[in-house]
């Protein structure tokens, strides 16, 4: 039993079942819960200003961060020890898999100190360095990015001693300002989690604040910390532990909120425990209801993105606008809303499934229904708009025009959470929208008296359209929507009476009603983002023209003045070596404002007039060719602009160090561009990776003209700007208008229009933006594009509702419509994921080959370059393609500094001649730096003695991928994401079609098996299912002719059999009674003298044959009463389920509500169903459409309310209805009811006749059987 | 009871109903009772860089203004995120100074300063720039730069 515990050990069920018949325990153990947790939450959280931290605190930090490092140096161990077995059990090719995106970098030397494979950076360690460290274990490597901690040791290779050298970065001196930034390194990893500041320690710190490390009694290096002055963070662990039992909590909260929640659903509790356990639904919901918004309260005010690991999406660039009425501060803060909205929604919808409420309610609740109703669902289509407009339009995570089908962990949890929003608001508003119609029709029922299935359909149909048209009018009545336009509300309603109108007709299934909401909600919040996403696409116009005017001379002075004082900032060493100068140019323009900007921009670091680093990003030739020389007598900052062809360029010098006579300086150059000339490519600005906004931008249906001084200046895009559309322009910039934004027709299509007019640098810029409406195609790619990923949430949902109701579908496996639902899916289905599969794979394989090509081609061309010139010659290959050539493992050429090859750690194989160790064979690698995906392809040849390697890469080619390939590959996704779906709902629909006929055949078997001949079966098939069913028909109406006949004919035989019987029976007597009688009148006409003694004794012997009459006529009576029956035990709320069931799919409706679980009686199972399915036959029989069952304990006795809506019975009637041999009906015997009220009363109960209307009512009370009574 | 219930419950949800139509009204017309001028607009922008409190100056900020911090944030963004985007980073840069050093330009003005901010236990310096444009009849921040 599952209550039980077994073989000793302690169940779940079992704790329950204990707390049960222990209520005093768990009233107990629930208070000390509770009182638990009011002392957690009236406990002060560590104090957000503790004051400077005391040397204990500062010992505890240092001890902690010793450890981790500790713990670091033997992970790398390990993960050394594991490649090493890979190495020699694959060879040195092993190195690539151990390597890519893994947290440690490899990288194998032979025993002459040549690399032969691993990451490019690690190929900077000289032979010099190696000879100084080789014999220790650890050492740090550091260059002007990155500091390493490595780690050394042998290993044999094809039986070459070679050296395993692996790495963990320590720290990058750079953040990248752009969504590939990546803090991974160890010391971010520490400086965020202790909040102290960790650097390579100088000699003179204080060593109370410095850290040092060793290996073998060695100092390997020391690092300084810098502890904050306000140490807000630095009580993490204690905050993080609170909140991680708060957490805890909660969750257990809700966890206990939804089990109460399920057990009221599946649990059948048992009559004795109803009272001391049983909660009724409404103060279920209310609890589950006040734990959720608890819950979210936790979640919200104690960073739940941060303890969930979830903290990108704290980022305060994705807060919401106003719109979503503070409902999400945060895309965290949506998604937990967004899931705890959802499955109230679910508990909802199921209690709505459960206690279907009576129908019959009182006018004035109907319009109190229909007037909150409305308000609710004006605020539920409303909230769906707020928090969707919130998100995409005052979020930075886009993802209609992203590069990619599978987008990132943010955009797709942010699209998760809006699906769930759009569920939750969906799945309320058909609730609400379907009670309405209801509501609606009771009302009109009502006032019309009118009952028919056509005014029923009628109504539906008004109320259908006038609620959501009556929202849509209010709605517009108040104001200018710019929350939900016409064309989306129109949509949106669509989805939603869609939605309503299956709920309506699927009544019976749960599953696909959800199914249908999920789709709806799908649809709904697709139709609301797209047409967001294109007013986003129209408001990024006015930021393309703020930031086509952004680079005024002002901001580009401060920006070379800016960069310059990062600069100073630098630690230039005259003893500083070439490797470790390399890449400040870099790490000046990291540090500078100039990163997160996409202006040309060059920063060039002197040694004199000796050019030592240069770093420009954007490799624009005209800052190349630009001779910024710093004059090396000058000591303070200079900053000087020239003009050129096309722009300007701002330039500025500083010396940084003045350690010797030659010093160091540093020169920042920026490219002050006229706007774009015509043919010149997508402008800086609006590169796809420049700025979030320009996802949301489709260059190819935008136009951009920029006049200065009412001369053009340029032009980007292919439309025209048509002169009527400037002379208008212009007009109203004479009135003084600054900016709009209007609609027009350009070369036959329509477009938005905005202008921006604005006084810069003392001269008049006008920028005009035109913006082409967006095709249908584009609309359905964005459709499919977002459905894909919808369509993961709706079979997720679908999988939960199956293993739900795992049990009622294993029990329904052998049916017929879960086998044909079944077939037709799986026919259906496996053909689209085949297709599907097929062409992802082809999709992926093609576009991998493309780029495989790509490279292969680079890297010939830099082969062929090698072999036709000078093997010696020492200047850069002009070729425009980043690449690293090594020769014989040693690194020979590397391409010009722009391109900034040595920056890009890469993975090599090199096949070094001495060693031999790696075949000459490509090496094609998927790598990443930071978040930033790309592919490299090493390939080695020999030529004389020597053997090259060229390493070269697409990192620079990411606006070049191919995105029709993307585009296909989206769509096709989105449509077989789409198709499954709808093969899903089809396949249901049909299978239901095709087994409902057999279905009803089968309930309305068992009904006449029971005795109800009325019930109908409402059909239109056609063919044999059709044939059966008229042929049912036919046979149920003459067998019920039939039986009409034979009753009619079995009663007059029994009335002559009954007749002859009683004739006999009566005659026997009769005949001595006579015989007496003459007797005695021939002896007083004799004048007998014994008269008075034969008197006595005739008059005596009349009296027997009297009593003989008697005992004849009861014997009678006794024949004909009706048989009795063996009163027992009946469980009735199972019985009238059984009865109800008989009734499914008759065009009588048949409601059945109760809030017990069961309610037992003391009768006889086969008359209690006889007397209910009198009652439902005799409304049935009045022409009521619908009957209501409600079942109730009230005073210990249990109170069955049987309602119709049929025409009732009348008041000269109503007195008469339980006399035997009564009834208004041709055919009626006149005994059912009084059988009932036989049955009723010999149960202990009393049946009554209420008087309501419309319809007759019925109440039928028993008294309650406790289990304790034994009959 | 229950009628009076019933009533209250039918005012609130149609109040919120109107509510909701009202806060989006209210939200469009943000109006000010006079245009300062961009002298004023600077100090109010100097108080709270100074004191770390962007509702200080929130009411100024644009709808597309573009905002670039050292923690990483760069870009355009609507008043709502900016506002959040600079309470979160004066969270973890705590101003200790700031004045502006210059500002100039009547019809575009631009101001520049420095500010000294605290993080992670150490003091950094680091240039403001912004830049204010007329729109709607009000001066807005279109730029706000911290480096």
């Amino acid at each position: 039993m599952e209550g039980n515990s077994t073989n000793g050990k302690l169940s779940f069920a079992s704790v329950i079942s204990f707390l049960k018949t222990h209520r005093k325990t768990a009233s107990l153990l629930s208070s000390g819960f509770l009182f638990a947790l009011l002392i957690i939450l009236s406990s002060p959280l560590p104090d957000s200003k503790p004051g400077k931290l005391d040397k204990s605190q500062i010992d505890e930090i240092r001890q902690q961060i010793n450890d981790r490092f500790v713990v670091e140096t033997r992970e790398i161990e390990i993960f050394q020890n594991k490649l090493i077995e890979n190495i020699q059990k694959w060879g040195v090719g092993a190195i690539t898999r151990e390597t890519g995106d893994n947290y440690f970098s490899s990288a194998v030397y032979d025993s002459s100190m040549n690399f032969i494979a691993g990451y490019s950076l690690l190929s900077e360690i000289s032979s010099d360095e190696f000879n100084s460290t080789r014999q220790q274990k650890l050492f740090i490597k550091r260059n002007a990015i990155f500091s390493w901690l490595c780690s050394i040791k042998q290993v044999k290779i094809k039986n070459n001693q070679c050296f395993l050298i692996s790495a963990a970065v320590l720290e990058k001196n750079y953040t990248l300002k752009n969504q590939y930034n990546l803090n991974e390194a160890l010391f971010d990893e520490l400086k965020k989690e202790f909040n102290v500041d960790i650097t390579f320690s100088g000699e003179k710190d204080d060593p109370s604040n410095t850290l040092v490390f060793s290996d073998k009694n060695k100092q390997l290096f020391s690092v300084r910390l810098s502890f904050p002055q306000n140490p807000v963070e630095t009580t993490s662990i204690a905050t993080t532990l609170t909140r991680l039992l708060l957490f805890l909590t909660s969750i257990t909260l809700l966890m206990s909120a939804v089990y109460f929640r399920l057990i009221s659903f599946y649990i059948t509790l048992k009559a004795s425990s109803i009272k001391s356990f049983y909660l009724p639904p409404i103060v279920v919901d209310l609890f589950l209801l006040i734990v959720i918004v608890l819950v979210r309260i936790f979640l919200l005010e104690f960073d739940a993105g941060k303890l969930l690991g979830l903290g990108v999406f704290d980022n305060p660039a994705n807060y919401s606008s106003p719109f979503g009425f503070g409902v999400a501060k945060s895309p965290v803060n949506l998604l937990i809303t967004a899931f705890l909205g959802a499955m109230f929604a679910v508990f909802v919808i199921f209690n709505h499934y459960k206690n279907f409420a009576n129908t019959h309610t009182s006018t004035l609740r109907l319009i109190f229904s229909i007037i909150t109703g409305t308000a609710g669902l004006i605020l539920t289509v409303r909230a769906l708009a707020a928090i969707q407009r919130s998100i995409v339009y005052d979020s930075s995570l886009r993802y209609f025009l992203g590069d990619s089908i599978i987008p990132g962990k943010d955009v797709t949890l942010m699209n998760v959470s809006i699906v769930l929003a759009s569920f939750t608001l969906i799945a309320l508003a058909t609730l609400i929208l379907y009670r309405l119609i209801e509501s609606w029709i009771n009302l009109f029922e009502k006032f019309t008296g009118e009952d028919s299935r056509k005014f029923k359909f009628r109504v539906i149909n008004l109320a259908g359209w006038i609620v959501p048209g009556a929202t849509f009018i209010v709605y517009f009545a108040t104001q200018d929507s710019e929350l939900i336009p016409a064309l989306p509300s129109l949509l949106l309603m669509i989805a939603l009476l869609i939605s309503v109108i299956t709920f309506r007709k699927n009544r019976s299934s749960i599953v696909l009603n959800f199914l249908i909401i999920s789709l709806a909600a799908s649809v709904a919040s697709i139709i609301l983002l797209s047409k967001f996403n294109e007013d986003l696409e129209k408001d990024s116009l006015k930021k393309i023209a703020l930031e086509i005017n952004r680079p005024t001379t002002t901001f580009m002075r401060f920006l070379v003045q800016q960069s310059l004082s990062v600069a100073l900032k630098q630690q230039f060493n005259t003893s500083s070596g070439e490797k470790e100068l390399q890449g400040m140019a870099f790490r000046i323009w990291s540090g500078s404002i100039l990163n997160g900007e996409v202006f040309p921009c060059k920063i060039t670091i002197y040694r004199g007039k000796d050019k030592i680093d240069i770093f420009s990003p954007f490799g624009i030739p005209a800052l190349n060719d630009f001779e910024d020389t710093p004059d090396p007598t000058i000591t303070d900052i200079s900053i000087r602009e020239k003009e050129i062809a096309d722009g300007s360029i701002i330039s500025g010098v500083i010396p940084v160090s003045m350690d010797d006579s030659t010093g160091f300086f540093t020169v920042v150059s920026i490219l002050r561009r006229d706007f774009q000339v015509p043919g010149a490519g997508i402008p800086e600005f609006l590169r796809p990776d420049a700025n979030p906004v320009n996802d949301i931008i489709d260059l190819r249906r935008m136009s951009i003209f920029k006049f200065s001084d009412n001369s053009p200046q340029g032009n980007f895009g292919e439309l025209q700007l048509p002169e009527r559309v400037l002379n208008s322009i212009n007009q109203k910039v004479s009135t003084g208008l600054s900016e709009e934004m209007f609609r027009t027709v350009v070369d036959g299509s329509e477009a938005s229009v905005f202008f921006s007019f604005s006084l810069l640098d003392e001269s008049e810029q006008l920028t005009i933006l035109i913006l082409k409406d967006k095709d249908p195609v584009r609309i359905l790619f964005n459709f499919f594009k977002l459905f894909f990923l919808h369509s993961i949430f709706i079979f997720s949902l679908l999988v939960i509702f199956i293993l739900l109701k795992i049990k009622i579908i294993t029990s329904n496996f052998y049916r017929f419509r879960f086998q044909l639902t079944a077939s037709f899916l799986v026919i259906s289905t496996i053909p689209i994921l085949a297709l599907g599969i097929f062409n992802r794979d082809n999709q992926a394989a093609a576009d991998e080959k493309n780029r495989y090509l790509t490279l292969k081609s680079r890297s010939e061309k830099v082969k062929q370059m090698i072999q036709g010139r000078d093997s010696s010659s020492s200047s850069p290959l002009p070729m425009g393609i980043p690449f690293i050539l090594f020769k014989n493992g040693m690194e020979y050429k590397i391409s010009s500094n722009e391109l900034r090859a040595p920056l890009i750690p890469t993975l090599s194989l090199q096949p070094a001649s001495v060693s031999g160790v790696v075949s000459l064979k490509d090496v094609f690698l998927a790598q990443s730096i930071d978040k930033y995906r790309y592919y490299s392809l090493s390939r080695s040849w020999v030529t004389g003695n020597d053997v090259y390697s060229v390493l070269v890469n697409d990192i620079s080619d990411r606006d070049e991928q191919s995105l029709s390939m993307l585009e296909f590959d989206v769509f096709l996704f989105g449509v077989y994401s789409l198709a499954i779906i709808l093969t899903t709902l089809f396949a249901t629909a049909l299978s239901g079609r095709i087994s409902s006929p057999i279905i009803k055949l089968t309930r309305a078997a068992n009904s006449v098996a029971l005795g109800n001949f009325e019930y109908e079966i409402s059909s239109t098939s056609r063919g044999e299912i059709g044939e059966l069913i008229r042929g049912f028909k036919y046979m149920t109406d003459e067998l019920r002719k039939n039986q009409d006949e034979i009753a009619l004919l079995e009663r007059e035989a029994a009335w002559k059999e009954m007749a002859k019987q009683v004739a006999h029976e009566v005659k026997n007597p009769l005949t001595p009674m006579k015989l007496s009688v003459q007797h005695l009148l021939s002896a007083q006409k004799d004048n007998a003298r014994d008269l008075p003694a034969l008197t006595e004794k005739i008059l005596n012997s009349l009296l027997k044959q009297i009593e003989i009459l008697n005992q004849t006529a009861s014997e009678f009576s006794k024949f004909a009463k009706m048989p009795g029956f063996e009163p027992h035990k009946i469980e009735i709320v199972s019985l009238i389920s059984e009865v109800k069931d008989l009734y499914t799919g008759s065009p009588t409706r048949l409601n059945f509500s109760t809030s017990l679980s069961d309610a037992i009686i003391k009768g006889d199972e086969s008359f209690f169903k006889r007397s209910v399915i009198n009652l439902i036959r005799n409304a049935v029989q009045a022409g009521a459409s619908s009957v209501s069952l409600s079942l109730n304990l009230v005073d210990n006795n249990y109170e069955l309310i049987v309602a119709d809506n049929g025409k009732g019975i009348s008041a000269e009637n109503r007195d008469k209805i339980f006399e035997i041999n009564f009834t208004t009906k041709a055919t009626g015997t006149g005994l059912g009811l009084k059988l009932t009220r036989r049955f009723v009363e010999s149960a202990g109960g009393s049946i009554e006749l209420l008087d309501k209307k419309p319809g007759a009512h019925f109440k039928i009370t028993f008294p309650v059987l406790h289990d304790s009574v034994n009959l | 009871m229950k009628k009076y219930l019933k009533i209250t419950l039918i005012i609130w949800l149609l109040s919120l109903t109107a509510g909701a139509q009202v806060s989006n009204l209210t939200d469009k017309s943000k109006n000010f009772r006079s245009i300062p001028e961009p002298s004023e607009v600077f100090f109010d922008l100097e108080n709270g860089l100074k004191h770390g409190d962007p509702s200080k100056f929130s009411k100024y900020l644009s709808e597309n203004s573009y905002i670039s911090l050292p923690n990483g944030v760069s870009g355009y963004f609507s008043s709502n995120q900016s506002f959040y985007i600079l309470k979160d980073f004066f969270k973890s840069f705590d101003p200790v100074n700031f004045s502006f050093s210059q500002t100039g330009g009547k019809k575009d003005p631009v101001a520049t300063g420095g500010l000294i901010y605290e993080s992670n236990g150490k003091r950094e310096h680091a240039i403001v720039y912004i830049t204010l444009q007329y729109e709607s009849n009000f001066w807005r921040v279109t730029q706000l730069t911290v480096n």
